[in-house]
């Protein structure tokens, strides 16, 4: 009987019953190639609607699904049943975020976040797009386009504990989109982008945990994006110093 | 916004043991911990060098046979190695070069910078004490 | 209403043309989470000397089998180019050439290279540069995760929608001096799909109640490479680069139906060559159905990994095939909707004050089969002009008034989802309705239909809205309730879902991807026309509307 049945815990809080979460368990019928968010739809449509979670594309493109799997953040469409060892598996809402019903967690904080590192092209003068477009090399492409590939699913910022202890820290994906666009040959917004993220809640109070990069599915390496923010910074800090009149 | 009260949400504080959740974590933490002892050492070794300075160099070298100095350095020893080994890994993380197609591995950059610890190391035991 | 590629492209029109403007888009997922973000291959433009309008518009219209209206065409393929320039101005990471500019590949149904991509996640980074880019507008307000449920319209003219903010559960108005529509397609009516959980067609079926006609519903696209069991879209880019379509035999089939374009055929004829192959037996079998190989072995591990890397990562993980050493198994399933919420090409609907862009919206520029590549740059050029029109139309009018009309539709509208919908103690489960509903349009509705077919459609179909009525909400919370929603929305695809059997039944032809096993020729005498499906309180009524020939007589479609 064991080889075929799933158990899967979840994580129930229902605001307007719950004064605190509590676990549920669920049997779900086992299959090889199941993803745990299979296993969430099965629950919902088979044994309880009010199961309630997020999730729309189901090939880890949209990003909605992020949850914590046996303690790791994963998105569920993408979390093979089969890797996780044992047949009971725990699912809970994303750490560091303040929870709003069952999987769904509050996103305000990282949107605002979003908002803040302007993440647009800022030009000094626009050229109409009737004259076609800024030319870019593959070379200037590769230098930020890892950095572009961000599903804002922020898994990152459940992995991160500086964000868990400190809400105002600006976090992995919001500093990598930050970098994404310092670094694209078409922007010229540095100098609007520096100060926002060298503020002290910004790269500085990231001491190199590591983990971001690692729960990331994407392979965008926000670490790698916080650290040559802070090289980007501290090389200006000594320019400014050195050559407090010029030099670009 | 009456409805937050009313329907509020589930706030968590991470708990002091949450670097327990993770092997990563745990690591992470004792690489902090780590500095701890090379920021010992390093004022441990300035004394010495300050006897050397007001003294002779064999009241340096005394200082250095001193049991407790030697179990000190020796624990310290692993420690730094593990502080030197777990940084030069994240050098290569943040700064890999690219060749050809492909990046260079952070383990990569971790056995090059060893060697050259190993050289340096030598050169400074060379220089301080052989001589 | 909606915050994809068009919903977003139209609010930065509005308020580029109109700064004054206040413009909201309410989306029941945040922006980032629109299904744009799934689209893979590219988009079409014309930008090089080697093309030109006449062609993007012929083949256009030829892929349409000759449904599309020339006029919206040919503004179309005008547009497109400065969309696509304004789009890379935006920050696009488009994928470059040596010389800096734009790479274009070869797609299915085009005549050149004019497809310009970004790796092979061009949706992904036009909904990303198109949101961030929209963020730097003050005057655009987001509401993000409400869930529109109908129209206020008052004297005929729209003004504004009700909405269920999904964080505290209650019906909240919000009123506008116009309201444009870009909600997407209607992908969850059939089991397999590509469209993610929210192609509910909540858009069109807002816009069908209010009264505004559906058109040309029977013309549902169906993409020929779809991974089987899960329906996850492998791009027509693999086959652009030169991937192959092989069956049980080893043979690329294709050169039996389309020996001149061959995997770059047209989505509609390659899909029902797949299923011819697979009925004769040429196909291969699987725990989840039949299938036939995409190939992309010969294209080596270098150009998928620069060109196809997002096909690479899902085959590795979804099916566990490394794609340069074995096929991908892929089978046809339902993709996009040509048909829609009927527009003219400035995305006006006919009602005072509703307007329409995107997938959601029928121009009709794709007529009976869409190209592969065009629906993108057809969110941006539609929903830029939709965008316009209705930012103009606003300027002209004054605010509306809370008056007694709007409110009283508001309250009634409240008390049907609050104390009907919600409130049932028993009744049939919504899950088990819609899997009968999306095992039906599948069976029923799918490649190949006749009489018989569509007429148990058109039957089941009623019966299942009526057990709708008795449908249980378990979750009976305000807050964030889902099943609530899917309720609602299972509501909404089930009034879009009679339009289509319908529509099909009347029209006696096949064209593009409308087949019909009982009358398999083209029918331009009888029905070089749109049908219109008007809702009423019985099942739909079928209208027609004449197809705009402007330059391009229609003819014999051969590839």
């Amino acid at each position: 009987m064991s080889q075929n049945i799933a158990t899967i815990r979840v994580t129930r809080y229902r605001p307007e019953k719950d004064l605190k979460p509590y676990f549920q368990e669920y049997k779900v019928p086992y299959r090889q190639d199941m993803v745990v968010l299979d296993a969430l739809n099965y629950i919902k449509a088979e044994i309880d609607g009010s199961l309630t979670y997020r999730w729309s594309c189901r090939m880890g493109v949209c990003g909605s699904c992020g949850a914590n799997i046996d303690g790791e953040p994963k998105l569920t469409c993408a979390s093979f049943l089969h890797d996780f060892k044992g047949r009971t598996i725990t699912v809970e809402p994303m750490t560091n975020f303040p929870v709003i019903k069952d999987l769904v967690v509050d996103m305000e904080d990282f949107m605002e976040k979003l908002v803040k590192i302007k993440p647009w092209i800022i030009r000094e003068k626009e050229t109409p797009p009737e004259q076609g477009e800024y030319k870019q090399s593959a070379q200037e492409l590769e230098r930020y386009s890892q950095f572009s590939s961000c599903i804002n699913c922020m898994l990152c910022y459940a992995a991160c504990p500086i964000y868990g202890l400190n809400e105002k820290f600006l976090g992995p994906a919001a500093t990598a989109l930050a970098y994404r666009y310092i670094e694209d040959s078409r922007d010229q917004g540095k100098d609007v982008r520096f100060p926002i993220v060298h503020e002290m809640e910004g790269v500085w109070e990231c001491t190199l945990v590591g983990e971001c990069s690692v729960v990331c599915p994407k392979g965008v390496d926000p670490m790698l994006a916080i650290q040559k923010t802070k090289i980007l910074g501290a090389t200006n800090a000594l320019k400014s110093l050195l050559m407090p009149r010029g030099g670009r | 916004m009456e409805d937050n009260k009313r329907y509020p949400e589930l706030r968590k504080q991470l708990s002091p043991g949450w670097w327990t959740a993770n092997r990563h974590y745990a690591m992470y933490m004792v690489r902090e911990w780590t500095s701890l002892f090379v920021a010992l050492y390093s004022l441990i070794f300035i004394y010495g060098l300050s006897l050397w300075a007001m003294g002779s160099r064999a009241d340096f070298l005394n200082f250095l046979k001193n049991p407790a100095v030697v179990g000190f350095s020796l624990i310290a020893l692993v420690f730094t190695m593990y502080h030197a080994a777990t940084w030069f890994y994240l050098l290569g993380a943040i700064s890999p070069v690219k060749i050809g197609r492909s990046r260079t591995k952070p383990w990569q950059a971790l056995v090059l910078n060893l060697i050259l610890l190993v050289i340096v190391s030598y050169l400074a035991i060379w220089l301080l004490v052989l001589r | 209403m909606g915050g994809g590629a068009a919903g977003l492209r139209a609010a930065i029109a509005a308020v580029e043309l109109e700064p004054k403007l206040d413009v909201a888009i309410v989306s029941k997922v945040y922006p980032m989470r629109s299904h744009t973000v799934s689209a893979e291959g590219g988009m079409a433009a014309v930008t090089r000397e080697y093309d030109s309008f006449d062609s993007h518009a012929y083949d256009t219209i030829k892929g349409s089998d000759f449904l599309a209206d020339q006029d919206s065409v040919e503004f179309f393929v005008k547009e497109a180019p400065r969309e696509s320039y304004q789009l890379e101005h935006w920050g696009c990471p488009f994928s470059r050439d040596p010389d800096g500019r734009i790479s274009a590949r070869a797609f299915g149904g085009m005549s050149v290279k004019r497809t310009l991509f970004a790796t092979d996640k061009i949706g992904f980074h036009l909904l990303h540069s198109l949101f961030q880019t929209s963020l730097k507008y003050e005057n655009i307000r987001r509401y993000d995760e409400w869930f529109v449920t109908s129209l206020l319209v008052d004297d005929g003219r729209v003004e504004g929608v009700t909405a269920i903010e999904m964080r505290r559960g209650e019906l909240v108005t919000i009123l506008g001096k116009a309201v444009i529509i870009a909600t997407g397609g209607c992908g969850r009516i059939f089991r397999f799909t590509t469209n993610g959980w929210i192609k509910t067609g909540d858009g069109m079926a807002i816009a069908y109640r209010a009264g505004v006609p559906l058109k040309d519903m029977e013309m549902v696209q169906y993409h020929p490479t779809l991974l089987p069991n899960t329906g996850i879209l492998i791009t027509e880019a693999a086959r652009g680069e030169g991937g192959y379509l092989v069956n049980k035999d080893g043979e690329r089939f294709l050169k039996r139906y389309v020996p001149n374009k061959m995997e770059l055929g047209p989505r509609d004829i390659l899909s029902r060559a797949e299923m011819s192959e697979i009925n004769a037996g040429r196909g291969f079998e699987g725990p989840y159905g039949s299938y036939v190989h995409l190939d992309l072995t010969h294209l080596g591990k270098i150009t998928i990994e620069d060109k196809l890397p997002f096909v690479k990562e899902l085959a590795e993980k979804y099916v566990g095939i490394d794609p340069a050493h074995e096929p991908i198994p892929v089978r046809p399933g339902q993709h996009y909707m040509m048909g829609g919420v009927h527009t003219d090409m400035h995305g006006f609907t006919g009602m005072p004050g509703l307007y329409a862009a995107g997938e959601v919206a029928c121009v009709t520029m794709n007529g009976a089969n869409r190209l592969g590549s065009n629906s993108l740059t057809e969110c941006l050029v539609f929903g830029a002009a939709a965008g316009k029109a209705a930012a103009e139309y606003a300027m002209k009018l004054s605010s509306p008034s809370f008056g007694n009309p709007v409110q009283g539709e508001a309250m009634t509208e409240e008390k049907r989802i609050f104390d009907q919908l919600l409130k049932h103690e028993q009744g049939e489960r919504i899950s088990s309705l819609r899997t009968e509903m999306q095992d039906s349009m599948d069976k029923h509705v799918g490649i190949y239909r006749d009489e018989n077919t569509l007429k148990d459609a058109c039957r089941i179909i009623g019966d299942l809205k009526t057990r709708l009525k008795n449908g249980i909400v378990e979750d009976k919370d305000h807050v964030y309730n889902t099943e609530l929603v899917s309720a609602l929305e299972l509501d909404f695809m089930l009034d879009v879902a009679e339009t289509m059997p319908y529509s099909a039944i009347q029209r006696r032809e096949s064209r593009g991807a409308h087949y019909r096993t009982d009358y398999t020729k083209r029918d331009d005498a009888n029905f070089l026309k749109h049908s219109m499906a008007y809702k009423t309180s019985g099942p739909p009524r079928i209208d027609y509307s004449p197809v705009t020939i402007t330059r391009w007589k229609p003819e014999e479609r051969v590839y």
